[in-house]
């Protein structure tokens, strides 16, 4: 049964800067469907959303809304004609409680005799909380709620006025399993009302199981549109990356043996969130830690780099043995600076915020945490920096203009690379990578992985946290399962593994 | 593919986009440019005039040691308003030293330092330990500075002044003194600022304090240093700037600060710090805020109208530094 046509753009093209970031784009919406988005970092999958939803305006080409003209100007615009969109970021404001945020710019509607009926506002907030099947206090500030349920508070924003054109874009990755299927539930319910959606996603299966059709991006360009029964996860990579790719970007060996050297021991420790916990780390060995997002696992890593003060029991790291001459005995990990000088490193899940300097160039970033080992007596001259850093660009392959690029400018994938090279190119000895291929695309995720397992051959090691399974038991020698702050199970390697079994250990 | 793309965008724009990264150091050095232009022209080239270069070389060695300091105080995003109350502290011991040392210099000076080092350190000591924003906390020292001078002068039944005056003749008028000093100082600080751990910790700072600590940086600690950095710098400014009067009074060294943030602007340096800081802004924008100083006074201005002027400029300049280019910012991954 063809539906109907809510929106179609035509050969829209955005630039920035003289850049293209989207070039001739043609794409149909219809109601009662979930269309899905999908295309590498860059291939202007954001910038047709967001021109769409009025964040941006189109240097050419039109669009039609039940085949009238339609060029919005603002987002309100935008929702004017019963479009909202849903944004990676976080949309809610700090300070202010649910309710006004959920009616932020909008407190208009509640006014009464001059001043704002609180308890209508309230009442209303809470109407629309039960839409998305949630119900707690309105008039707690947002900032007490986690970050999943704020995503979820602004989706019961977008529902609340009631959209005809639902834009999801990139919201799931942040989420836990719960959160997603949640999500999920409710674009189904959307289309179940003759709504559409459109849903843009870096997760493959995620969106063959979701959406009704399909549509690829590359370089800005619509490279292909499938529909349901033609869903094939293998061509529909490739058409992403432009090139074949293998079916299986994992490790494909299952040799899960590793050095005897235990580079780090936790034994017994609570802190934060954490509750008696104790594993090792060793040489050569990738550990991965999976559970859900409320489980610990991310405390896990900022406690192995020092950043996190245990209450309770005892992490210790293998000295670095050029500084203990020789000898290797192991030291409490007391701070971020013993961390690193015993060659620990560490890639935040939150990499823009918190692992790189995003207005400062590649070798800036690079040089920061290697700048002890970059000293020429009292000074760091630039020819070591620029060496450094070309040498890391180079083994790396991060896709620049020049080491002297700002690293804001770089696309998620390169942008990691960046994180990754600061530690590897100060000799770290054990990386903890929280999230590594978060927000990354599936060619950069193939590197991710091969580089991964070469430092793991070059006897590193690492620690891999992450919300996505099939990476952890794709990747890891040994998998640790945390739930609220425990570990509650441990997998070895091997082909029989899958996400199943591992699942009920997490809920 | 982004190479094909720029290619095919024509020259116009690659222009624009020229302009808008070296944006910086076009307003740097074209403001310096226009200032020397407009007031040689103004004042029929007695802008340049050998007895005026000695009075802008006075001007300017007192303001540049300030901003020098400064520059590595802003370039991990702080700010700070005290310096004119501490310069006013800081030569009021200074005068005191010498009284009682019969003129010696040397005392003098370490005194001078000691003082300003100690009042940055209580300012970045309160900002670190209460979390307070530095300009809040360098408020509060500079109400303290100045009331301590304003009290001791009201104390005093005779002016405060230094008696013996011979040991700052060299630090008030030997010009080639002078000059060398702020060559020096000029090269010193370029080297901390751009091949020390010190100026580029303090950089990453600027631009992301969470990501600095996760790279190791010790952001308290390097603030501190920053601040100590300061406090000398502000202390050897101190030293010039009594050695031009000879006396503290209550009004020593006031307008000092707004001076000094006015010159870093003029120098186009980034008030939230970060990489795009630099050390030339420090010395570009004070050879530039002197001349302006200097030139609107020499080409007749009425003085009442002077900081009228000065404040339009600013306002221009902020305008032209601070704003950011839309496109640039929502630029999707």
């Amino acid at each position: 049964m063809e539906k109907d046509l809510f929106l179609e753009t035509k050969n829209l093209e955005k630039a920035f800067d003289g850049i293209k970031a989207l070039d001739g784009v043609s794409l149909k919406v219809y109601c009662g469907q979930i269309q899905g988005l999908i295309g590498e970092n860059g291939s202007g999958k954001s910038t047709i959303s967001s021109i769409i939803s009025g964040i941006h305006t189109a240097t050419k080409g039109e669009i039609l809304l039940r085949g009238k003209p339609y060029r919005p100007r603002s987002p309100l615009d935008a929702r004017d004609n019963r479009i909202c969109m849903i944004v990676q970021e976080t949309g809610t404001i700090s300070g202010l409680s649910v309710a006004d945020n959920l009616f932020l710019g909008d407190e208009a509607m509640f006014l009464q005799h001059g001043s704002i009926n609180r308890k209508k506002m309230q009442r209303e907030a809470e109407k629309s909380l039960e839409k998305v099947g949630l119900s707690f206090d309105v008039t707690a500030p947002i900032e007490t709620l986690s970050f999943e349920t704020r995503k979820l508070v602004e989706i019961a924003r977008a529902l609340y006025f009631d959209p005809t054109l639902l834009i999801v874009d990139e919201t799931t990755t942040a989420l836990s399993y719960e959160g997603r299927s949640l999500i999920h539930k409710i674009m189904r319910d959307l289309k179940e009302q003759n709504k559409a959606v459109l849903f843009i996603s870096h997760d493959l299966p995620e969106l063959m199981e979701i959406c009704d059709r399909l549509t690829v991006l590359r370089d800005g360009k619509l490279i292909s549109a499938f529909r349901k029964e033609e869903f094939d996860e293998r061509l529909i990579k490739q058409t992403m990356v432009g090139r074949s790719i293998q079916d299986n970007f994992y490790r494909s060996d299952f040799d899960a043996s590793h050095g005897e050297k235990r580079m780090m021991q936790v034994s017994h420790v609570d802190a934060g969130p954490l509750k008696d916990v104790t594993f090792d780390l060793h040489e050569g060995e990738i550990l991965g830690v999976g559970g859900l997002s409320g489980s610990g696992m991310h405390e896990l890593g900022k406690l192995l780099y020092g950043m996190l003060p245990p209450l309770r029991g005892e992490v210790t790291v293998l000295q670095d043995t050029k500084s203990a001459g020789g000898k290797e005995i192991p030291v409490r990990v007391k701070n971020i600076q013993t961390a690193m000088e015993n060659g620990i490193g560490y890639v935040s899940k939150d990499r823009d915020q918190e692992t790189l300097l995003l207005n400062a160039s590649i070798k800036d970033n690079l040089v920061i945490s290697a700048l002890d080992k970059l000293k020429t007596g009292f000074f760091i001259l630039p020819r070591a920096e620029k060496e450094f850093s070309q040498k890391q660009v180079g083994s790396l392959h991060i896709k620049c203009s020049g080491v002297n690029q700002t690293v804001g400018e770089l696309s998620g994938g390169n942008k990691q690379k960046v994180s990754f090279g600061k530690w590897i190119g100060n000799q770290s000895r054990i990386l903890i990578l929280d999230s590594p291929t978060r927000g990354v695309d599936v060619g950069v995720k193939t590197t991710m992985y091969q580089l991964i397992y070469q430092l793991k051959k070059q006897g590193c090691a690492i620690l891999i946290i992450s919300e996505e399974l099939p990476e952890l038991i794709g990747m890891s020698d040994r998998v640790l399962i945390m739930k609220d702050g425990c570990v509650s199970m441990e997998f070895q390697r091997s082909p029989e593994l899958v996400e199943s079994s591992i699942i009920e250990y997490m809920i | 593919m982004e190479e094909k793309n720029t290619l095919k965008s024509g020259f116009g724009s690659r222009i624009l986009h020229w302009i808008q990264n070296y944006k910086q150091y076009i307003i740097q050095y074209f403001g310096l440019i226009f200032v020397i232009a407009v007031f040689l022209y103004l004042t029929d080239g007695d802008l340049f005039s050998a007895r005026n270069l000695e009075t802008l070389i006075r001007q300017l060695v007192v303001i540049l040691t300030i901003t020098l300091g400064m520059a590595f105080i802003y370039s991990h995003g702080g700010m700070d308003i005290s310096v004119g109350a501490v310069v006013a502290l800081s030569s009021l011991c200074a005068t005191y030293v010498m009284n009682l040392t019969a003129g010696q210099v040397l005392p003098a000076i370490l005194v001078s330092i000691a003082v300003s080092v100690t009042c940055y350190l209580l300012n970045i000591i309160v900002t670190n330990q209460f979390g307070l924003m530095s300009t809040i906390s360098s408020l509060s020292v500079m109400f303290v500075a100045r009331g301590i001078v304003t009290y001791v002068n009201s104390m005093s039944t005779d002016k405060i002044e230094v008696h013996n005056t011979a040991g700052l003749e060299l630090f008030r008028s030997n010009t080639p003194f002078l000059i060398g000093t702020m060559a020096v100082l000029c090269i010193v600080m370029t080297v901390l600022f751009n091949l020390t751990k010190l100026g580029k910790q303090n950089r990453a700072i600027g631009d992301n304090p969470l990501s600095a600590m996760q790279s190791g940086v010790r952001v308290k600690k390097v603030k501190v240093e920053a601040y100590v950095l300061a406090g000398i710098m502000v202390g050897i400014a101190a030293v010039f700037s009594l050695s031009r009067t000879g006396s503290v009074s209550e009004k020593t060294g006031s307008g000092l600060e707004m001076d000094a943030i006015v010159a870093l602007i003029l120098g186009g340096m980034a008030l939230n710090g970060g990489a795009k800081s630099r050390i030339s802004s420090a010395i570009i924008g004070s050879f530039t805020y002197v001349l302006l100083n200097n030139g609107l006074v020499m080409a007749g201005v009425d003085t009442q109208v002077v900081s009228l002027i000065k404040g339009i400029i600013f306002l221009i300049v902020v305008f032209l530094t601070i704003r950011q280019p839309k496109s640039k910012k929502v630029l999707p991954r």
